[in-house]
């Protein structure tokens, strides 16, 4: 019994030590890396990415007109550089935020950090959608027939295949084809 | 009777080939279309190289492999890409745009609009589409999808929504994206390539608006990092091109088990996509779209 206690004492004490282990060494490493790659997952993986989630909330939101339309702490890098001409090439320091056209998968914005006229950190934000988009028109859905089709079928406008080159193309299927439309 | 009038252009060491259909149109009206919107579609093709390629010095991508990430804010409108091609006609698309630090909006460049979408396939197939793989930036697995879906859209699209044709679809070396106007019913049937031989296929698809990308091992420029060595062949089928050819790598790469896996947990991924796979066995297999990942009928190619 005695010997039970104590093994169960040691193992709760063990799992402690390697769980501040975890969040002391591993997990500030994880999340750095995170950010200075410029690849954190969105909002659901750490702080950071919740974080710069909300904040491209609000530069969308309110960024009309307002010089401190983007996120508050590069604020003060913009005051730096705000007599640079507009002609010049040199990036104005502070985040700039991409905002992709949604697409049926969701929604991608880029916050780009420029400090120094140089970029710093590119950071992926993925911006829940509300629900997939549909197509606006009603799609006939693609049928697929097993039947395979010999060379130079009036049955078939295209092939798909893996990569074909140009110099390989002269005699393939499709230039056959091709060719066979034009002569109708 | 319906006539179809067929181009091919050489870019990115890829034949592209362009075909209209019409079904009241006679076949020289439909030469004539087909003559004006080549090459207009043969420019955008080059600006796409110039901008992309990572075997060109001056690309904004090789500027990127050097650490220059300013493609990114650059102002699309700076460039030929896509914007200027569209002029003269209405954007057929919303574009998206790049929000400055001191809140003015530009439109997004070509260049961060890619790099956006590589970012998303890399999340959306958990790593087994990487942009990054080697060390270097190499958007190559996603552009050609990217630019022959957009080239289609901008160029293609308008003459079908116009009624200067009733179908009209593009192809890059075996990608392809198709379309038909709602009044028509025409359909494209499309041949699934037999890789052991170049003259026959294993499937055929029928569709009218959607995209159909293949993937192979033999297949270059692409550099798949591969996983697994259980498929010869994915052919994905879907809305869009773009995904269709980021998830047929995909296929390629994370062998068909974890593909089965990945579009099962993927609700947008599982109502959408259709495939055909060639394992390396040679049989063949399908994916159909809102169907679990039971496995399909399997199927010798027939090669007659």
């Amino acid at each position: 019994m005695k010997t039970l206690t104590r093994t169960a004492i040691a193992l709760v004490a063990g799992l402690a030590i390697i769980g501040d282990a975890f969040l002391l060494f591993v997990k500030p490493h994880l999340a750095q890396q995170s950010t200075s790659a410029g690849l954190a997952a969105a909002g659901t993986e750490s702080g950071a990415g919740s974080t710069n989630s909300s904040d491209a909330g609000a530069a969308d939101g309110n960024s009309a007109g307002s010089p401190d339309g983007t996120a508050s702490d590069s604020s003060s890098d913009s005051s730096d550089s705000s007599d640079s001409s507009d002609s010049s090439s040199a990036l104005t320091d502070g985040t700039y935020t991409s905002v992709s056209t949604p697409n049926e998968y969701g929604e991608i914005q880029l916050q780009v950090k420029v400090s120094g006229g140089k970029i710093t950190t590119i950071t992926t934000v993925k911006v829940p959608t509300h629900g997939r988009s549909q197509s606006v028109n009603a799609q006939a859905i693609p049928e697929l027939t097993e039947r395979a089709i010999s060379a130079q079928s009036a049955d078939i406008q295209f092939v798909s295949g893996a990569t074909e080159t140009s110099t390989a193309f002269v005699n393939s299927l499709q230039d056959a084809i091709n060719q066979a439309l034009n002569a109708d | 009777m319906t006539v179809i009038q067929a181009r091919v252009i050489h870019a990115m060491t890829i034949p592209f080939t362009i075909q209209l259909a019409s079904d009241t149109a006679s076949a020289a009206q439909l030469a004539t279309l087909i003559d004006t919107v080549t090459p207009r579609i043969a420019d955008f093709l080059r600006q796409v190289d110039a901008t992309f390629s990572p075997f060109r010095s001056d690309s904004q991508v090789t500027a990127a492999r050097h650490g220059d990430w300013s493609p990114l804010l650059a102002d699309a409108s700076d460039r030929h890409l896509p914007q200027s091609a569209a002029q003269g006609q209405l954007p057929s698309r919303r574009t998206g745009i790049t929000l400055a630090p001191d809140g003015t909006r530009r439109t997004q460049s070509a260049f961060a609009e890619v790099y956006a979408l590589t970012e998303q396939a890399k999340q959306l197939t958990h790593g087994h589409f990487d942009p990054m793989h080697v060390g270097a930036y190499d958007p190559t697995g996603i552009v050609k999808g990217w630019a022959v879906e957009r080239a289609h859209e901008q160029f293609l699209m308008p003459l079908i929504k116009s009624g200067q044709c009733d179908a009209a679809a593009l192809g890059g070396g075996g990608d392809i994206q198709t379309a038909v106007a709602d009044t028509s019913d025409f359909t494209w049937n499309i041949g699934v390539q037999d890789p052991s031989n170049p003259h026959g296929t294993v499937r055929t698809v029928t569709m009218r608006n959607g995209g159909i990308a293949t993937s192979g091992t033999s297949q270059r420029g692409e550099h798949i990092t591969r996983s697994t060595y259980d498929l010869t062949q994915a052919t994905v089928i879907g809305d869009h091109l773009t995904f269709a050819d980021m998830w047929a790598t995909t296929a390629i790469s994370a062998g068909e088990r974890t593909f089965r896996e990945l579009v099962a947990a993927n609700p947008a991924a599982q109502a959408d996509l259709m495939a055909v796979f060639v394992r390396a066995d040679g049989t063949v297999s399908e994916l159909k779209p809102g169907r679990s990942t039971s496995p399909s009928t399997h199927r010798q190619p027939d090669r007659s």
